[in-house]
């Protein structure tokens, strides 16, 4: 039962709640997962609405996204109308509502990590994820999930995304267009001279967190993003990706819906016309 | 904490886990309707600040200085809101659970686009799950209160 609800008015002060009130406290963005599904030892929100953490900025390093800029913000964001293909366009129209995206934080999706189309997206386009932990640190996201039982709770400031360099696509699975995947896929690739010189294949909703399939996207570099090196991407990706039953799909189901989107995710972002 | 609703100020105690939607039928705006109490049908929505949002998971804290207004305050002064006249003219209103949740969503649509396609409308709708209508006359009734509204403004 939630007894106290805190209005920080900086990082600092967010962080030094969280340290102080340890399991009791969560950290709150939109509020649109949490306030559902609250731990039964929390006791605390500590809203980051007030801390500063709203808002785009751009440089000459890429894009600055604050924790509490909002799903609607980042949609309605024209510089991201292009950008690596327009995939954060393309993934932000199919998340839920824009009831939802119109409170839901990308810091709350950064924090919670699953049961997200946005994450995917950011692990495919090389994103990094900035956050306070006593200092102020930035690393690959990829690495900030793989390295996050070893650390203790952060507050997640937002997200850094490099340069416009590489082509990208999303596709997810879902029952309805309004209900959260049972299986998501995105894709990234940058091209040198025709060839593929850095790939990821990202699967996530298997129903765990995200991951980018290694093997497979080392298979593309070096070749032409072409139809035989996709179909042999997409048969790795199916073979290799590990998945989970839940009540939503089984894990056959999954390890299938892997290999199409897939397939269709770097169709798409090889130019390829893909069965919808 | 202050807040208004319908552009009337309130000072009230309210509690640290109570859901916005709590609160605003507490206080007596029952056009804010409980539906699924999950945030996935979209009966309560409200626009703070102008966004339409679910108010079942938005924190009643989190409301502290914002404006809100509900289906009550498009109509303040008993004279129906475009919206509202539409969905009676074009029958786009049948058990009327998920209304109020649709004009709000509608409402947010037409103050940042006058003129949605009708493939923006269906997907600014699609949070709000009507179970009698098809969306068909919902639909018909935002472009025909959107061309309402259009011509009052274009004068």
């Amino acid at each position: 039962m939630i007894t106290s609800y805190l209005h920080p008015e900086s990082v600092e002060e967010a962080f030094a709640t969280l340290q102080q009130q340890g399991q009791r406290a969560r950290l709150l963005g939109g509020g649109t997962d949490l306030t559902l599904h609250t731990p039964t030892e929390v006791t605390t929100f500590i809203d980051l609405s007030r801390a500063g953490l709203d808002g785009i900025t751009a440089d000459d390093t890429g894009f600055h996204i604050g924790a509490s800029t909002t799903l609607t913000d980042l949609l309605d964001y024209r510089p991201f109308a292009d950008f690596w293909s327009g995939v954060l366009h393309t993934m932000l129209a199919q998340v839920a509502s824009p009831l939802h995206r119109n409170a839901a934080s990308i810091g709350g999706h950064l924090a919670r990590g699953r049961l997200s189309d946005v994450i995917p997206v950011l692990l495919a386009i090389d994103a990094n994820v900035s956050f306070f932990d006593g200092t102020y640190c930035e690393m690959p996201l990829a690495e900030f999930y793989s390295t996050r039982k070893n650390r203790t709770p952060v507050v997640v400031t937002g997200v850094h995304l490099g340069p416009d360099d590489g082509m990208a696509a999303f596709r997810k699975f879902a029952r309805t267009t309004y209900d959260l995947a049972i299986l998501n896929v995105a894709c990234g690739i940058r091209l040198e001279s025709g060839l593929v010189s850095w790939a990821r294949i990202v699967v996530g909703e298997r129903p765990t967190l995200a991951v980018n399939l290694v093997d497979a996207s080392a298979d593309l570099v070096g070749h032409p993003l072409d139809g035989e090196a996709i179909g042999q991407a997409a048969e790795k990706a199916r073979e290799s990706v590990e998945v989970r039953s839940d009540p939503r799909a089984s894990a056959d189901y999954r390890r299938h819906l892997a290999g199409v989107l897939v397939h269709r995710c770097l169709s798409e972002a090889a130019g390829a016309e893909v069965y919808a | 904490m202050k807040f208004s609703v319908n552009q009337r100020l309130f000072d009230k105690e309210v509690d640290a886990g109570e859901s916005l939607l709590d609160l605003l039928r507490r206080l007596g705006f029952k056009g804010v309707k409980n539906g699924c109490d999950n945030g996935d049908c979209g009966t309560c929505a409200v626009l703070v600040d102008g966004r339409a949002i679910t108010s079942c998971d938005y924190p009643a804290p989190a409301a502290e200085g914002k404006r809100i207004l509900t289906v009550e305050g498009l109509a303040p002064d008993g004279q129906l809101h475009p919206l509202q006249a539409a969905f009676l003219d074009t029958g786009a209103v049948q058990c009327g659970f998920c209304t109020p949740g649709m004009l709000i969503s509608a409402a947010e649509l037409l103050d940042r686009d006058p003129d949605p396609s009708e493939d923006v409308i269906r997907a600014t709708l699609r949070g709000n799950l009507c179970r009698c209508t098809g969306y068909v006359k919902p639909v018909e009734a935002v472009q025909l209160a959107a061309a309402r509204m259009r011509e009052v403004n274009d004068g």
